[in-house]
C-alpha cells in the first residue's frame, strides 16, 4: 500500500482531520491533502512524526511504497551533488587565480584554461542534475 | 582569414548561448510548473537569463519550499530537456575553447 493510502486510513481510524494533522506538523492543509493523494511526499522527519501520531512503525508506514523510497534517494543524491558543486566552484576560483600567476607560461596556461573549462562543464552538469 | 574565422566563431558562440538559454528556460519552466510555483514562465526566463549561474542557484533556493507534485511532472520531457541543455552547453564550451585558441594563435 502506498503511503498516501496509509495516511488516509490512519487519519480515519484516529478520527483526525487534515486540518488537525496540519496544525500538529506545522504545514498547510493542502500539503496534507497532497500527501494523502500521493501528489507529493512528506520528508523523513515528517514521516517519523506521522508514525508517532498514528502509533505506527516506520516499517508499517513505508512498506510497499517504492516511489517514495526513490524520491528520498533522489533527495540524498541532491545533497551529494550540492557538495560536489561547491567543490567544483571552489576549484574553479583556484584555477582562475592560478591562471593570473602563470599567464607568462603558455603550456601551463593552456592546461589551467582546459581544467577551468572542464570544471565549468562539470558544475553545469551538476546544476542540471539538481533541477 | 583569421578575422573571418573569429567572426564566424563569435556568431556560432552567440547562437550556442541562445540555444543554452532556450533549453534551460524550458527545463526550469517545466520544473516550476511541476512544483506549483507561481509564474513559471517568468521564473524560467529570470533563472536561465542571468550570468554565472546565479539565477540557477537562486531558483534552487526558491524551489526548496515547493515539493514536486508527481501528477504535474513529466519525467520523460525533463530528461530530454536535460540532455538537450547539456549538449547545447558542451557545444558552447567547444566554440569558446576554439575561439580562445584562435585568439592565442593571433597573439
Amino acid at each position: 500500500m502506498i503511503i498516501g493510502e496509509q495516511l488516509r486510513n490512519a487519519g480515519h481510524q484516529h478520527q483526525l482531520s487534515q486540518e488537525q494533522i496540519a496544525e500538529i506538523l506545522g504545514v498547510s492543509r493542502q500539503t496534507i491533502s497532497n500527501w494523502e493523494t500521493s501528489k507529493s511526499y512528506p520528508d523523513i522527519e515528517r514521516v517519523m512524526r506521522l508514525a508517532e501520531i498514528y502509533h505506527l512503525s516506520l516499517d508499517e508506514l513505508l512498506r510497499g511504497d517504492q516511489q517514495m523510497v526513490k524520491t528520498w534517494m533522489a533527495e540524498t543524491n541532491v545533497v551529494r551533488a550540492g557538495k560536489w558543486l561547491g567543490l567544483l566552484l571552489a576549484l574553479n576560483v583556484a584555477l582562475a587565480v592560478a591562471l593570473t600567476f602563470f599567464v607568462q607560461v603558455p603550456w601551463l596556461m593552456m592546461i589551467l584554461f582546459g581544467a577551468m573549462v572542464v570544471c565549468v562543464c562539470g558544475a553545469f552538469y551538476l546544476l542540471l542534475r539538481l533541477i | 582569414m583569421k578575422i573571418w574565422m573569429i567572426g564566424l566563431l563569435l556568431a556560432a558562440f552567440v547562437i550556442a548561448v541562445g540555444l543554452v538559454f532556450w533549453q534551460l528556460r524550458r527545463l526550469i519552466r517545466l520544473d516550476a510548473k511541476a512544483r506549483g510555483i507561481a509564474m513559471p514562465q517568468r521564473v524560467g526566463f529570470l533563472a536561465a537569463g542571468t550570468q554565472n549561474g546565479i539565477g540557477l542557484l537562486a531558483y534552487l533556493a526558491l524551489r526548496r519550499t515547493y515539493s514536486l507534485q508527481i501528477k504535474l511532472d513529466d519525467p520523460a520531457q525533463r530528461s530530454k530537456l536535460k540532455v538537450g541543455t547539456l549538449a547545447a552547453f558542451i557545444l558552447m564550451a567547444e566554440i569558446w575553447v576554439s575561439l580562445a585558441i584562435v585568439l592565442l594563435a593571433i597573439k
